[in-house]
């Protein structure tokens, strides 16, 4: 027996599922999730692990490589692709809020089972709270405008450029540097406004 | 919230003006809102918050990914072994926590999972530890291959001041659990309030129980009669929140028993009673101290239990309470004062995590001011990935509180922050020399060592790194320093330039006067005040140091040392520090007293150190923090060296052959079984020129076949040649070439040449295929297998085939004996596992190993495969007629060889690379010396 190393799905269970989602079912989502968190994990392992070759790890990479593994058909229609992206940015958004959550409730002692105290660095202590409050204004953004809130998370969290986020979501790249700037400085201001010093809470959304 | 028009209007206004210049857009912005206050005031202020440029760097992408690539990222609903994981509970020094359920038991449990495998050693004390069953002690359940499964308990670590009667009943409780433990033989080594719990129901828990023994590495042996403490918690995660409750035997290094936990209980009880510490420093090396050296004030305890906690707190453990099960004897009967509340309003205990935050905080702080009290020096290993030994391959951030280096499997940077127990490597940076601190710590700039040569600087917490300054030469070593200035200094074909650490054009400092001798400078550094940078420069006679006013060009000449100096501000108050060197001569890391205000040496050099490792020219691997911390390694590195050549028999029953030590690799034993085809490299790791040898099994003679220091990796043919990879030493191209065993002709071409490097693994008994696997550089990367026609009337360019070929990992082909089959390894589960495909096809493949595989070698009666699992050597059963069937594979023997081996014709043994002992002392150990200047001010003193 091979060790429970994770199946890989089929590529057209990924695809209806993304149809389904697509077509508004809402559980559609909650099947995807895990599987591309599931295989984002083992590229990332691969590319980190130590049957690492000679290539680094790049963050978009890692979301394009999940996505030609699952979805290896070259043909795929651009709003699946553009779900998939979208998705699986979710999740990176998803891993690293839900750690910058974790991290900033331990750091007020709420934690009540015994953890070892050193607790791994992923991110500053700054960057924690960075992370959560772009979170909160991001749910915000959302709300207002859809696409501008997706273009930041695929950008942001996807680490996914100005061109494979237009290409994803079928739109020039022009529309995605425009949306990218206006929901910089949107939620620039949403997190303490023009004036914060560089390296405060939203001092890494530019790059000054 | 905007109602969707006002929105879009926002929205194209903000675009609009992002159109115009700058200068114009407030103009544009009032004519085109037309009175709109409102509307005028959204846009500025988004404006207000716009940033040039498109990209960010993507360091959240790049922390998602780090999470996601964890070992810890478990998710909820995965399963590790039996357990279901519930929920991240939190990322810890050994590795991550979850919740998780036991199905077969149906309990809730916790689980520690670490990112590497466990060694044998420390399983079979956790595995000691899981006999212990006892109400009081958290019970470790299970023990997987790189996780510990324990009873989840949940309460609260104890914090004083507390009623005398419930300190005594928790404390009642500890005491139980020491005595089941003690025992039994084992003793806990790490007792404080982080792993005691108090739960709901008043019960008492002690955890990690002997973890923090089956964590550490041996401790080193302090140094004649300074006050050097060695760690037996060597690692300095373990120290900080321990120091502390840490015996003065423990800090002293000595042997530990069980009456260090009586120590601990003690310090733990007086907490308890009075919510102060009873010992307390600054940092750690304070604490330490007071623990050696203070007279704990017991005073403040109530007198009940004063005589308890002195027979506790001795410091000599001989004249210490014996067994913990006395203890209650000693309360005494005392009419009970009043426990100190005078300063209740002090918070009392803070949790221990907190603590050892703060602890790890104080501890690494700067120390730029002389203390009264000397310093205690403290010297401790720590495990790493093995350093890649090249120039520069280790820094110190300035207040000590990071550990660059460059190494492990990947070859890249990784930094080792003090307050956690592994290293983190930081992607991308493979190949990476000449590390540099930024003065706050946060970034670590260094020399790309591939072509063409960069310098980059990188952010300890990840993400891309940032090209410096391009087109480094090798003309001169580019030693880099960070200044306080926020320049970087650095040497490019011998001339000193600077660059802002945020990039830009580098500007010329000096430049070497050929006229006077000088070939050129390197290794740069700042001194104190600024004005001056300490250099050296190469000359004929040797290398010396020079200090050059950067106001004035002057240059003064202050040292002969014939090596690459470093300035260590062993004394800020004075500016009289230390220049630091390594001395090949000798081998020894050598000190002298310099005045960084005068410019002049102040004494003689002194050995102060040795064994450091020293693999490049006058670069040795070491390097130095402002506030004192030395971090080094020692011996040679793995890849420089020597193996020696040993059969194993399949008992694991080790017989040397009488062959000298030299860097072999990947030896092929003849088909007839007498010779053995090798290749030996010499030269450094950087620059490695291996050539093909034989080696008579019969006579034990080594005979050279090639010449070109560049040709490696033999495999034999069934006609008795060999094929084996060369590189041009011109193009740097690589190609597969055959040559006669028996040296009768000259080698010959049988493959194009080509960028990628090919290894030929395996020759068809027809002798007409081989078949290897190649590293791919480019745009795929990877690794992946190929097939070459050997036949007769093949064009000598001819291009190997891709074999098998995906996105996984693929190697070590190897042709069945019959030729009817290929075993390789491939990755493609996510670690590697071996398999059997038909040859030439079609047909499946067919699993061979279970738990992780690589190297497969058939026996030559094609009915065994061999392959290793770790440093575990696994024997299967294989059966080609009717049908291809697999048995199942058997552990043969568990000892460390080094990668590539062979099997002898009968498959009774084994021809293994055995390292040799002595020459890795260092590896994967980093030595870390805390106030270290302390015993540089104290052995080269300054002369009057």
């Amino acid at each position: 027996m091979l060790p429970n190393t994770g199946m890989q799905a089929p590529a057209d269970d990924i695809t209806g599922l993304l149809v389904s989602w697509r077509e508004g079912n809402r559980a559609a989502l909650d099947a995807l999730l895990p599987l591309i968190q599931r295989e984002l994990n083992q590229i990332a392992r691969r590319h980190l692990g130590r049957e690492r070759q000679n290539h680094s790890m790049q963050p978009s990479s890692l979301v394009q490589e999940a996505f030609l593994r699952l979805l290896p058909d070259r043909d795929v229609e651009w709003q699946n692709r553009a779900h998939f992206f979208a998705i699986a940015s979710k999740v990176m958004r998803h891993v690293l809020v839900d750690h910058a959550r974790q991290r900033s409730r331990g750091k007020r002692g709420g934690a009540a089972v015994h953890i070892p105290v050193d607790v791994a660095v992923v991110l500053s202590p700054e960057q924690i709270e960075e992370v959560v409050a772009i979170d909160l204004a991001l749910q915000r953004l959302a709300e207002v405008d859809e696409r501008k809130s997706q273009v930041f998370e695929m950008r942001f969290f996807g680490g996914l450029s100005v061109e494979e986020t237009a290409e994803a979501l079928g739109v020039a790249p022009n529309t995605v540097t425009r949306d990218w700037n206006f929901a910089r400085a949107w939620l620039r201001r949403e997190l303490g406004g023009e004036g914060a010093p560089v390296h405060g809470v939203h001092g890494t959304l530019a790059t000054d | 919230m905007e109602s969707m028009e006002r929105w879009q209007q926002i929205e194209s206004l903000f675009q609009e003006a992002l159109q115009r210049p700058a200068a114009e857009r407030d103009a544009f912005l009032r004519q085109a809102c037309g009175g709109d206050a409102d509307l005028l005031r959204e846009v500025q202020s988004l404006l207000a918050n716009h940033r040039e440029g498109s990209n960010t760097e993507p360091w959240a992408a790049a922390a998602a990914a780090q999470l996601i690539a964890a070992p810890d990222s478990l998710q909820p609903g995965q399963t590790l072994g039996p357990y279901q994981i519930a929920s991240f509970i939190a990322a810890g020094g050994m590795g991550s926590v979850y919740r998780a359920r036991d199905p077969r038991m149906g309990r809730e449990v916790a689980i520690k999972v670490a990112a590497e495998r466990f060694s044998e050693r420390f399983s079979r004390e956790v595995r000691a530890v899981a006999a212990l069953n006892h109400p009081n002690i958290c019970h470790v359940y299970d023990v997987g291959p790189n996780y510990l499964v324990m009873e989840l308990v949940e309460g609260e670590s104890p914090k004083g001041p507390l009623p005398l009667e419930e300190a005594l009943r928790i404390a009642r409780q500890i005491a139980d659990a020491l005595e089941e433990a003690h025992e039994k033989g084992i003793v806990h080594r790490d007792l404080k309030p982080g792993n005691i719990k108090i739960r709901p129901d008043g019960s008492v828990k002690v955890l990690d129980f002997g973890l923090a023994k089956a964590t550490s590495a041996p401790a080193v042996q302090g140094a004649e009669d300074s006050p050097t403490i060695s760690m037996a918690a060597t690692q300095a995660g373990v120290i900080l929140g321990t120091a502390a409750y840490m015996s003065p035997e423990q800090a002293r290094g000595k042997p530990v028993d069980k009456r260090a936990d009586i120590w601990a209980f003690g310090v733990v009880l007086f907490e308890m009673l009075t919510g102060k510490r009873l010992f307390e420093g600054e940092d750690l090396t304070e604490t330490l101290a007071s623990v050696v050296k203070e007279e704990p004030q017991l005073e403040r305890a109530p007198a009940k239990v004063r005589r308890l906690l002195r027979k506790c707190l001795e410091k000599d453990p001989r004249r210490r309470l014996r067994d913990i099960g006395d203890a209650w004897r000693l309360l005494e009967d005392a009419p009970e004062s009043v426990p100190a509340k005078s300063r209740r309003g002090i918070a009392g205990w803070i949790a221990a995590a907190v603590l050892a935050v703060i602890a790890a905080i104080a501890l690494w702080a700067p120390w730029r001011h002389p203390q009264n009290a000397a310093r205690i020096v403290t010297h401790f290993i720590t495990a790493i990935p093995e350093v890649n030994g090249l120039p520069g391959c280790i820094a110190v951030s300035r207040d000590g509180s990071r550990i660059a280096f460059a190494g492990g499997p990947g070859r890249e940077i990784h930094v080792r922050t003090m307050d956690q127990l592994e290293a983190r490597p930081i992607p991308g940076t493979e190949g990476a020399t000449f590390l540099s601190f930024s003065p706050d710590g946060q970034w670590v700039s260094y020399v790309d060592s591939a072509a063409p040569s960069q310098l980059r600087k990188v952010s300890v917490a990840g993400g891309p790194s940032q090209v410096l300054a391009e087109a480094l030469t090798a003309t001169g070593p580019p030693v880099e320093n960070w200044g306080d200035d926020g320049n970087i200094l650095f040497s490019n074909k011998g001339v000193l330039l600077r660059v802002p650490s945020g990039g830009g054009q580098p500007q010329v400092l000096a430049t070497p006067g050929a006229k006077s001798g000088e070939f050129w400078y390197t290794a740069p550094q700042l001194l104190p005040g600024g004005r001056n940078v300490l250099v050296t420069v190469s000359k004929k006679s040797g290398m010396v140091q020079a200090v050059l006013n950067l106001q004035t060009g002057e240059k003064k000449f202050v040292l002969e040392s014939h090596a690459v100096a470093q300035f260590a501000n062993t004394d800020p108050s004075s500016a009289i520090g230390h220049l630091v060197y390594y001395d090949a001569a000798t081998g020894s890391l050598m000190a002298v007293p310099f005045d960084a205000n005068r410019l002049q040496v102040r004494g003689s050099p002194v050995p102060v150190l040795e064994g450091v490792q020293n693999l490049v020219g006058p670069f040795a691997s070491f390097g130095f923090s402002d506030s004192g911390t030395l971090a080094y390694v020692t011996g040679v590195a793995p890849a420089s060296a020597n193996n020696t050549l040993v059969w194993v028999d399949r008992k694991g029953v080790e017989q040397p052959l009488p062959a000298p030590p030299r860097r072999y690799g990947a030896p092929a034993i003849s088909p007839d079984g007498e010779r053995v085809a090798v290749h030996i490299a010499v030269g450094s790791p950087i620059n490695t020129k291996p050539d093909i040898w034989l080696y008579g099994l019969a006579r034990g003679t080594l005979t050279r076949l090639t010449s070109d220091e560049s040709s490696f990796a033999p495999v034999w043919t069934p006609d008795s040649k060999l094929i084996y990879t060369s590189r041009d030493s011109t193009t740097r191209d690589y190609g597969i070439r055959s040559i006669p065993a028996d040296g009768s002709g000259s080698a010959a071409e049988v493959s194009a040449r080509q960028r990628d490097q090919p290894y030929a693994s395996s020759v068809s008994p027809d002798g007409k295929v081989a078949i290897g696997s190649e590293v791919r550089t480019g745009q795929h990367g990877g690794r992946g297998m190929w097939l070459l026609s050997l036949a007769e009337g093949v064009p000598a360019d001819a291009k190997p085939q891709p074999f098998l070929d995906s996105q996984f990992v693929k190697a070590s082909p190897q042709f069945s004996p019959d030729g009817r089959w290929v075993a390789y390894q491939s990755n493609e589960t996510g670690h590697n596992e071996v398999y059997v495909v038909p040859y030439p096809g079609p047909g499946g493949k067919v699993p061979v190993s279970n738990e992780g595989g690589t190297e497969p070698r058939w026996v030559r009666n094609g009915r065994e495969l061999f392959y290793r699992n770790g440093d575990k050597m696994m024997a299967v059963d294989i059966q080609t007629s009717p049908a291809f069937r697999v048995g199942v594979p058997k552990s043969l023997f568990e000892l460390h060889y080094g990668a590539a081996y062979d099997v002898s014709p009968d498959g009774k043994r084994f021809l293994m690379l055995k390292p040799a002992a002595g020459q890795n002392v260092g590896s994967g150990q980093l030595h870390v010396v805390v106030n270290w200047f302390e015993e540089l001010r104290r052995r080269v003193p300054v002369e009057k």
